[in-house]
């Protein structure tokens, strides 16, 4: 493995790959630039900084979000062993597999494991393009692909007020605390993806 | 693209007339008329053209815009306030003192729903000699001809605000002058912080009365910062003195047994003096603590790179064997990577090898798919050694804090201390004791009152400040969640001016600067606070780019701003001074209009933007005729007009 | 963006993890996740559309617990031997991602159920989740697929196509294509109205919805994108992370009805072969103006021709009906074959409903 390669992103892509192959068979890479970065989101609504999480993401014009580090890491993984799989379908191997269950059980993961489970969650029961909508409607993002500039997201040292306030909406508007986020994930995603659908054009209802 | 957000309808001048101007020494007499598009006065150098727009920015707001001064923008009001004498002394250099009683400045310009017709002399700022109001049907709506000179400039102030759809006469002099007015020798707009936030407050908030009510608390805050540091100031000067005495004294004062009010004066006293040795050594743990937490921090942060490495180092020791890339290509051409022998059956040798997890090289057991323990200990144990730390850096920042609360409680319980000694004092006098003859202690206790009143006025400053630090907070969020919403459309109108002259891909991001807010260029995704790879001169039309921006933003659909710019004359390469033309194109394109002044020479500039508009768009106005040129200039009056001719040349084949 | 606070409330309401969760906490949502996982896994061996039964899943929320006596259930290791139970009515409990026991035939009471127990109920394209006797129903953003947790996905651009064109298509099972006809209980004619509720804005509506959803790796999927000035194609797609797009031009061939009864328009195979020179001309306009970009074509016909139609048809025989069911468009010239960047045309037949 490359020396440099940020442990964080490392952990955060075994988790993802791992999760998103149980529903789905396989991950691709977008997807765990996506679920990663709905995660870092996720323990935002907890209460933690950005800064925390532990690297960084974009908004690129080749994607967004996009973090150079997983890319690294997902590079440096496919070539130890640790991720398998063709074309851009990534899978876990055993030996991946093991390392994983190896760094989950470190206390530097710990605070993680919350915003990941919960993100990785999210598509079992929200089809993964309207994740990937929704994401899409998160403020920071938003902004920036509207504007198609290239940069650093939740880089300013306290939450944007825009994010700020949909979290503090999400938390009136669930009223309960719940340990587990999936239930704030899942709640927030559906109301960025009718957010989403509003402005295509796509009234609702779309279900019967 | 459609700029929403706008509501501002900012005076738009349509003519201005000048009598007895006697800078512009061959036509003191002067009428002008402004149509849309640009306005191009075009001259040499040293004929005037600053003052023109200075005039014409005069005429508009009673004040001529000052330029770089030592102190810098700090409020709006405080701008105003500030400036509002200056015109008298620009003016008298310029106009000669015969003519000043008569000298006149006629300006027509259209408000919101109403035209005005003003007129100024040059000697007194808030008076005007001429006031007329109009309604949209043409109908004057204000007749002042009666009126006294203040009471028509009273009347002007108040009705044009609102007609421009702000809180204040002194907001509308702060845009014409520090966004819609551009001099280089003045300050640049997206370099001072202040400017900006009052600028962002009126281009993107709700209400201009928000704008007007953070200005008034950051000059609170300001205010009081200012005097409780000046308060200190003087209390540590009373201290050395005193402290200085009471060293060269001999001895100390004798406990004085009198009565119980000096009893209770003592006590209070030493009540005092106890809160102030409290927060003297509270300070000292706070300062302790803060290296302490300093100190874990950086041990925090040294053991997350062992821990990077750590992890590095159990990655590179548990690499899938099968695939290495001696084992990969092995496998996949069935011939061995490290002698070159090929046979059909290397690949299934290889396979069983590394199967039965066995080095297919030396034959060496492997670990399988496990990591390599030993790398996985190393690991374990910082990342053990990091929760620790972590805890210790959690647990030194809860102390922290609770220090920081102790002594805010230790100071505040130090203030009531001195305001119970002063209450004392006040209802009792001072108590004496039987024996009052020590001058010593009597000098003494005169310091110690000055400097407790001046302690307690301190923190009431402090309390102040911070109250009001408190009140704008929520006016800054405001401002930041309305930014958000409309950053995409204003930043594209930014990006699109400002690419067109610099060719670069350039953004611009609010950011958050304690107190207040502000803006942040980035160039291809990077902030580039300092932007030191530009000259002077782009910088200058970054800042034009900026303001043409926010006026095209905050103006209404149906008013259309009109920018004042006085053209800086410093050097431009000839590639950048065409794309500056087309900058300014661009601004008028959209239905703005400029007026400009230009120095005749920046003629690539000049023809950049002539070839871009039309003649409808653009009217060039020759300076020249309006003074007398210098025997230099006169020699070359013939290539004044030669490049004139050739500007008025490409206007008239774009009209064509 | 101001948050709308009573629309993020009536989602939180609406919700069934919020209901879970506030009935049975954590444990609660485990229970959930591990409901949705076996439903989906379940999903992937015996597809929902084939269920003539009520299913219901569920898994205890506490460790240990049985609601239902396990002496006369199956135990399931291998998901494929569930097909002769789904055959009746059955019940479910998830042990793990691939291991269930199964009651069947087994009429449960749901509500009684849920008491301790996350529960998942189908019927009939409608799903259910319950806990401690309150229920919520699933929402479904592609109900022309019969489970919110059997939409599938692709990352082929041409099978997500084939998909649109069996699902959504065929039998205008999409809700959003459903609302280009004009006859809705027949499907003979289109609706003739203005922009932009014409035929080709609600079918391309209805496909990048679909596209939207069920294709992976993305960065996004647009509508109306200009090639250049004044040529918009129906549909791009810009694949994340790869410099790498698709153009989607739709036309659909058939005949359309005024709301006072008049056929406006008659669209024929001819229609198709424009769509194909349009697209070769986009194709290349867009070459030039991304030259590093590699942009594929795929042209989307709609066919909703029908034989023998005048303005007093209001029904159809079959033959008339499917009369073009199999007629495949011949192109002249033949772009997918003659180029690399233009994939073979997919027609996609909607079916009328014919007289008995």
């Amino acid at each position: 493995m490359r020396p440099g390669v940020n442990p964080y992103a490392c952990y955060d892509t075994l988790f993802v790959i791992s999760r998103t192959q149980q529903v789905m068979g396989n991950a691709m890479a977008g997807e765990v630039h996506l679920l990663a970065y709905l995660a870092c989101l996720l323990s935002m609504y907890r209460g933690r900084a950005a800064s925390d999480w532990g690297y960084w993401f974009i908004r690129s014009p080749y994607g967004a979000p996009y973090s150079s580090d997983i890319d690294r890491a997902v590079e440096s993984m496919q070539a130890n062993g640790w991720i398998g799989g063709v074309d851009r379908h990534l899978t876990l191997s055993s030996a991946g597999g093991l390392m994983l269950e190896t760094l989950s059980q470190l206390g530097q993961n710990g605070p993680r494991k919350g915003p990941l489970d919960a993100a990785c969650a999210s598509i079992l029961s929200v089809p993964m393009g309207i994740v990937r909508t929704a994401v899409s409607m998160e403020p920071e993002l938003r902004n920036a692909e509207a504007l198609s500039l290239d940069r650093t997201l939740l880089d300013e040292p306290e939450i944007p007020v825009p994010l700020h306030d949909q979290f503090e909406a999400l938390r009136r508007a669930l009223g309960i605390r719940v340990a587990d986020l999936m239930v704030p994930a899942v709640v927030w995603l559906s109301y960025l993806s009718r957010v989403a659908q509003e402005e295509m054009g796509m009234q609702e209802p779309l279900t019967p | 693209m459609p700029v929403r957000g706008g509501r501002l309808r900012m005076p738009r001048i349509r003519s201005i007339s000048l009598r007895n101007f006697s800078l512009f020494s061959k036509q003191p007499n002067l009428d002008l008329t402004f149509g849309d598009g640009v306005f191009c006065l075009a001259g040499a150098n040293g004929l005037g053209k600053s003052t023109f727009l200075a005039t014409v920015a005069y005429a508009v707001t009673g004040i001529v815009p000052p330029l770089k001064a030592k102190r810098g923008f700090t409020t709006v009001k405080e701008y105003y306030k500030s400036n509002l004498k200056s015109a008298p002394s620009f003016f008298r250099g310029r106009i000669a003192p015969q003519d000043m009683k008569d000298a006149l400045v006629t300006v027509e310009f259209v408000a919101g729903p109403s035209a005005y017709v003003v007129t100024r002399g040059f000697a007194r700022s808030n008076e005007l000699i001429g006031l007329e109001i109009r309604d949209s049907a043409d109908c004057v709506i204000l007749d002042t001809s009666e009126w006294e000179p203040k009471k028509r400039h009273s009347e002007y102030s108040h009705r044009v605000a609102a007609d421009v759809g702000l809180a204040a006469f002194e907001q509308l002099v702060f845009l014409e002058h520090m966004v819609l007015a551009f001099d280089e020798r003045r300050h640049l707009l997206f370099w001072d912080d202040r400017a900006i936030e009052q600028a962002l407050y009126m281009a993107f908030g709700v209400d201009p009365r928000h704008a007007q009510a953070a200005d008034d608390l950051r000059k609170e805050i300001s205010k009081h910062d200012s005097l409780a540091r000046s308060t200190d100031w003087e209390a540590s000067k009373l201290r050395t003195q005193r402290n200085s005495i009471a060293a060269n004294a001999q001895g100390a004062s004798e406990e004085d047994t009198a009565g119980d009010a000096l009893a209770e004066y003592r006590s209070l006293s030493e009540h005092l003096e106890e809160g102030q040795d409290t927060v003297s050594r509270l300070l000292d743990e706070v300062q302790a603590k803060e290296l302490d937490f300093a100190r874990t921090s950086a041990e925090y942060t040294t053991l997350r790179q062992e821990y990077s490495e750590a992890f590095s180092a159990l990655a590179q020791g548990s690499p899938v064997l099968a695939h290495h890339p001696l084992v990969r290509t092995s496998l996949s051409e069935s011939r061995c990577g490290l002698c070159g022998t090929s046979d059909a059956g290397i690949a299934d040798r290889i396979r069983e090898r590394v199967g039965a997890a066995e080095c297919p090289l030396c034959g060496s057991r492997l670990h399988g798919d496990e990591p390599d323990a030993k790398a996985a200990r190393r690991l374990k144990q910082i990342d053990r050694k990091l929760a620790e730390v972590q805890r210790k850096v959690d647990a030194l920042g809860q102390l922290r804090q609770e220090l920081r609360g102790d002594l805010s409680t230790a100071e505040e319980a130090l203030l009531q201390a001195r305001e119970g000694l002063a209450t004392f004092e006040k209802t009792y006098g001072r108590p004496r004791s039987d024996d009052d003859s020590d001058p010593l202690e009597a000098l003494l206790r005169r310091y110690d009152e000055q400097i407790r009143e001046l302690e307690r006025t301190k923190d009431r400053y402090n309390a102040v400040k911070r109250q009001k630090l408190r009140e704008l907070r929520p006016l800054q969020q405001a401002l930041q969640r309305r930014y958000s919403e409309a950053e995409r459309e204003f930043v594209p109108v930014f990006q699109k001016l400002a690419s067109l002259f610099l060719g670069l891909d350039l953004g611009i991001k609010m950011k958050h600067r304690e107190p207040g807010v502000g803006l942040i260029l980035t160039v291809s995704g990077s902030e580039r606070r300092q932007l030191d790879q530009l000259s002077e001169s782009q910088r200058f039309f970054l800042d034009i780019a900026l303001r043409m921006a926010l006026a095209q933003y905050f103006s209404a659909d149906d008013s259309k701003a009109q920018l004042l710019i006085d053209t800086p004359e410093g050097s431009l390469d000839i590639a950048y001074e065409s794309n500056a033309g087309e900058m300014l194109a661009e601004f008028a394109r959209t239905g703005h209009s400029i007026i400009m002044s230009a120095n005749i020479n920046t003629s690539a500039l000049l023809r950049s933007l002539a070839e871009k508009c039309t003649s409808r768009q653009m009217t060039l106005c020759r300076m020249t005729p309006w003074a007398e040129l210098s025997e230099v200039q006169k020699q070359h009056e013939r290539d004044f007009d030669g490049a004139y001719g050739r500007i008025e040349r490409q206007l008239a084949r774009r009209r064509r | 963006m101001n948050v709308n606070l009573d629309e993020m409330v009536e989602l939180a309401r609406s919700q069934a993890e919020t209901m879970v969760a506030t009935a049975f906490d954590e444990q609660g949502i485990e229970a959930l996740k591990s409901v949705y996982l076996g439903v989906r896994n379940l999903y992937k061996c015996h597809s929902p559309e084939l269920l003539s039964h009520p299913l219901v899943v569920f898994r205890p929320v506490a460790y240990g617990e049985k609601p239902i006596d396990q002496s006369e259930a199956i135990r399931i290791t291998d998901l494929r031997q569930l097909r002769p139970c789904l055959r009746v009515p059955c019940c479910v409990q998830v042990l793990d991602s691939t291991r269930m026991l199964v009651w069947s035939p087994y009429e449960v009471n749901v509500s009684e159920l849920s008491r301790s127990a996350v529960v998942y109920t189908y019927d009939g394209r409608e799903e259910y989740v319950w806990a401690k006797e309150d229920f919520r129903k699933l929402r479904n953003p592609l109900p022309q697929h019969a489970s919110v947790l059997a939409i599938p996905s692709f990352d082929s651009l041409h099978h997500a196509l084939g998909s649109y064109r069996d699902c959504s298509a065929r039998l205008c099972s999409c809700p959003i294509l459903s609302l280009v006809w004009y006859d809705p209980d027949t499907r003979l004619f289109l609706m003739s109205r203005p922009k932009p509720n014409r035929p080709e804005d609600i079918i391309r509506r209805s496909l990048y919805w679909s596209l939207n959803v069920t294709l992976r790796e993305i960065a996004t999927v647009l509508q109306e994108q200009n090639v250049d000035e004044t040529h918009p194609v129906d549909i791009r797609v810009i694949y994340k992370f790869q410099d790498h797009q698709a153009l989607i031009e739709i036309k659909w061939l058939g005949n359309t009805r005024a709301p006072d009864g008049r056929i406006v328009l008659r669209y024929g195979a001819a229609m198709a072969r424009k769509g194909a020179r349009q697209l070769a001309g986009y194709l290349d306009r867009y070459a030039r103006s991304v030259p590093n970009t590699e942009v594929r074509g795929y042209l989307t016909v709609i066919d909703a021709r029908r034989r023998g139609l005048n303005s007093a048809s209001n029904s159809i025989s079959k033959a008339k009906g499917m009369h073009y069911e199999n007629s495949e468009i011949t192109y002249a010239p033949e772009y997918h074959t003659q180029r690399d960047d233009f994939d073979t045309p997919m027609r996609m037949f909607i079916e009328p409903v014919c007289d008995p």
